[in-house]
């Protein structure tokens, strides 16, 4: 049994009459003479980016100036382009070192994916999109350097203590 | 002394630009060369105080003929090569355009009334108007005349056209 | 003084006035264009973007001048001037007071409008002469569109010459001062008018000729530095050629209503560059404004449209006309 897509019951769209193209588009212009124009002279003005805009990624540092990366590799494993290259040492103790949190930066389509992955909420999405650069070296940077990754059990249960305290 | 001037010089214009049409091998060229003709008609007609013939002639000939002119040569090139004419050499037509030109001469000459009479005044819209409705001249018959023929050409233009609907 | 040396300085001025309006008029389209979408136009070069204007015309001075080989050399070269010197010609009868017209012979306006149909031909030899195919297709929309709108131009110019009974253009700006400007009785030939120099100087909504995004620059295309700065010139000179037609015919030329010629004096020329230059305000709003007819969409409103009602039109004027001459003559 065939059915027709539209209802019988809806109406076709109305067809429009010659001059309602011209009066419309001559309402716009008059109306467009009295607004402000909607131009952003960069670089004297700059755009006020949302919260949610993704540009680089950024690693997070609390107020003592201390990151939250452990070392996990689970940004690594979901980024989309490989960019993200974690050269970790891994001691006797279990204790991850981290040597370098290297970040392809201009290959990085800026997804967001590695920032949905992380669980320890240790990178974000930055707000800096003015990331043109002419040397060949800065198309891969080192977001950490030769620092300590932090021991995830550790942050667990100091998660878990300032929760009951917050 | 104006007058001569321009006589002249626009005469010397008329005259190239008429055996230019005629001899150039670039058609394209040659209607042009038909334009700046008309052109310089339409300057000699106002300098001998013929003001409405010159609008005239700027507005049919060079506005209205060249641009068929140049339409027709147009559509009517298919290639580069087409733009050239041949240029060849006939004793006929120079023997016919130099007994033309003896016989116009000698008629022109002949006439007593060549000599130039004072300019006459300029016609008002008035005297323009009353003369096209008048019945002695029956210029307005001319008129609707040539507006039926137009009418005949677009009708004629639009039957033999073929339609695909 | 010497007659020459007159009719040589009127032209000299003639031209100034031309070069000075072409460079008002290139600000003038970007920033009224920019406004009109909300945008800003030039602003970096000299204050609010006016040092633009020389920055064009320095670089359209220096670029360097080269032609297509394939090019027809001598219909190349004299195709700018082919555009330019009618346009230039037609100017010179436009009256800017009572005394300062610098051509008036006893039918200027249709002087005016006859040298007005010789620069399609210019632009189409410009076209047809860069054997490219962007150009010729640009030289043919031209000469179609603007042959076709020749005709309601100089048939919308006919209900002022019937109010004023003569076809000088500083007697019908004379007679418009004695009575009502002839917008008001000859509206539907004001509107015709205003249509047909939007396509004869190939601007938006009828800019075929000419558009980027088909054509690259249409007949222009293979001109480069000065020959495309002399067109862009031809352009430009149009426009106000145009506008100075209409206001003189429809706005009431350089008078004012209720003030005698000899009150304003100087200041007529104030007042009939200033009615210009609104009426090319008016002509870059449109062509801001609306979207562009297709080729063969404006050929059929020429042909079938316009022409015909505007002899209708002229029919019913010049009916009303009579029958009110015959009332007033019989009450």
């Amino acid at each position: 049994m065939t059915t027709s897509l539209t209802p019988a019951s809806a109406s076709a769209p109305k067809k429009a009459h010659w001059p309602s193209g011209l009066i419309s588009a001559a309402r716009i212009a008059a109306i467009n003479l009295f607004r402000r124009n909607i131009t952003i002279q960069y670089p004297k003005q700059r755009y006020d980016q949302p919260d949610r805009s993704r540009w680089a990624v950024e690693q997070v540092f609390d107020e003592a100036g201390m990151h939250r990366c452990t070392a996990c590799k689970i940004c690594e494993q979901s980024c989309s382009d490989k960019c993200i290259h974690i050269d970790v040492e891994t001691r006797e103790d279990k204790t991850k070192f981290i040597h370098a949190w290297n970040y392809e930066r201009a290959a990085c389509m800026m997804c967001g994916l590695c920032v949905e992955a992380c669980p320890y909420g240790a990178i974000r999405m930055g707000h800096d999109y003015e990331l043109a650069h002419s040397a060949s070296a800065e198309k891969r940077i080192d977001l950490l350097r030769e620092v300590e990754a932090i021991d995830p059990r550790k942050k667990q249960a100091a998660d878990t203590q300032e929760a009951p305290d917050a | 002394m104006l007058n001569t001037i321009a006589f002249l010089v626009l005469g010397c214009a008329i005259i190239l630009g008429a055996f230019s049409v005629v001899t150039v091998k670039n058609v394209m060229h040659a209607a042009y060369w038909l334009l700046e003709v008309a052109v310089a008609v339409a300057g000699l007609f106002y300098f001998m105080s013929a003001e409405y013939i010159a609008i005239l002639q700027l507005l049919v000939y060079a506005g209205a003929v060249g641009m068929l002119l140049v339409f027709t040569v147009m559509i009517t090139r298919r290639s580069r090569i087409d733009n050239e004419r041949p240029a060849a050499f006939s004793l006929f037509a120079l023997l016919a355009s130099a007994l033309l030109f003896a016989a116009l001469a000698y008629g022109v000459l002949q006439s007593p009334t060549f000599a130039v009479r004072a300019a006459p005044a300029t016609v008002s819209m008035l005297t323009f108007g009353r003369t096209l409705f008048s019945t002695d001249g029956w210029v307005l018959a001319f008129e609707i005349a040539s507006l039926l023929l137009t009418v005949a050409l677009v009708a004629a233009v639009w039957w033999t056209k073929d339609r695909d609907d | 003084m010497n007659p020459w040396l007159v009719a040589l300085l009127r032209a000299l001025l003639i031209l100034v006035v031309m070069l000075l309006n072409g460079s008002l008029a290139i600000y003038m389209v970007r920033k009224v264009l920019g406004h009109a979408h909300l945008r800003l136009g030039p602003t970096e070069l000299g204050p609010a973007g006016i040092a633009q204007v020389i920055a064009d015309i320095v670089k359209l001075l220096t670029k360097e001048d080269r032609h297509p080989n394939r090019s027809d050399r001598w219909l190349y070269l004299i195709a700018p001037f082919i555009v330019f010197v009618p346009s230039f010609v037609a100017f010179s009868f436009i009256p800017f007071t009572d005394k300062l017209v610098a051509a008036n012979p006893e039918m200027s306006l249709l002087m005016m409008l006859a040298f007005l149909a010789v620069p399609p031909l210019g632009i189409f030899a410009a076209g047809w002469s860069s054997r490219s195919k962007f150009a010729t297709i640009g030289a043919m929309r031209a000469i179609g569109g603007m042959v076709t709108y020749e005709i309601p131009l100089l048939l919308a110019a006919i209900p002022p010459v019937i109010l004023a009974g003569s076809a000088n253009l500083q007697a019908i700006v004379l007679a418009q001062s004695h009575s009502i400007w002839y917008i008001l009785p000859c509206l539907p030939s004001f509107v015709i008018a205003l249509i047909c120099a939007q396509m004869e100087t190939n601007q938006a909504p009828f800019d075929m000729t000419e558009a980027d995004q088909e054509l690259v620059a249409g007949f222009s295309t293979e001109y480069s530095a000065m020959r495309f700065g002399f067109m862009y010139l031809a352009e430009f000179a149009g426009n106000f050629t145009f506008a100075a037609l209409i206001v003189s015919l429809f706005l009431g030329g350089w008078t004012l209503p209720g003030i005698s010629a000899t009150a304003l004096g100087p200041f007529a020329v104030l007042v009939f560059v200033a009615k210009c230059y609104l009426l090319i305000f008016l002509f870059m709003m449109v062509r801001g404004t609306y979207s562009r007819y297709r080729v063969d969409h404006y050929l059929e409103v020429g042909w079938k449209r316009l022409l015909p009602f505007s002899l209708a039109w002229i029919v019913v004027f010049a009916a009303a006309v009579r029958i009110i001459a015959m009332l007033k003559g019989g009450a």
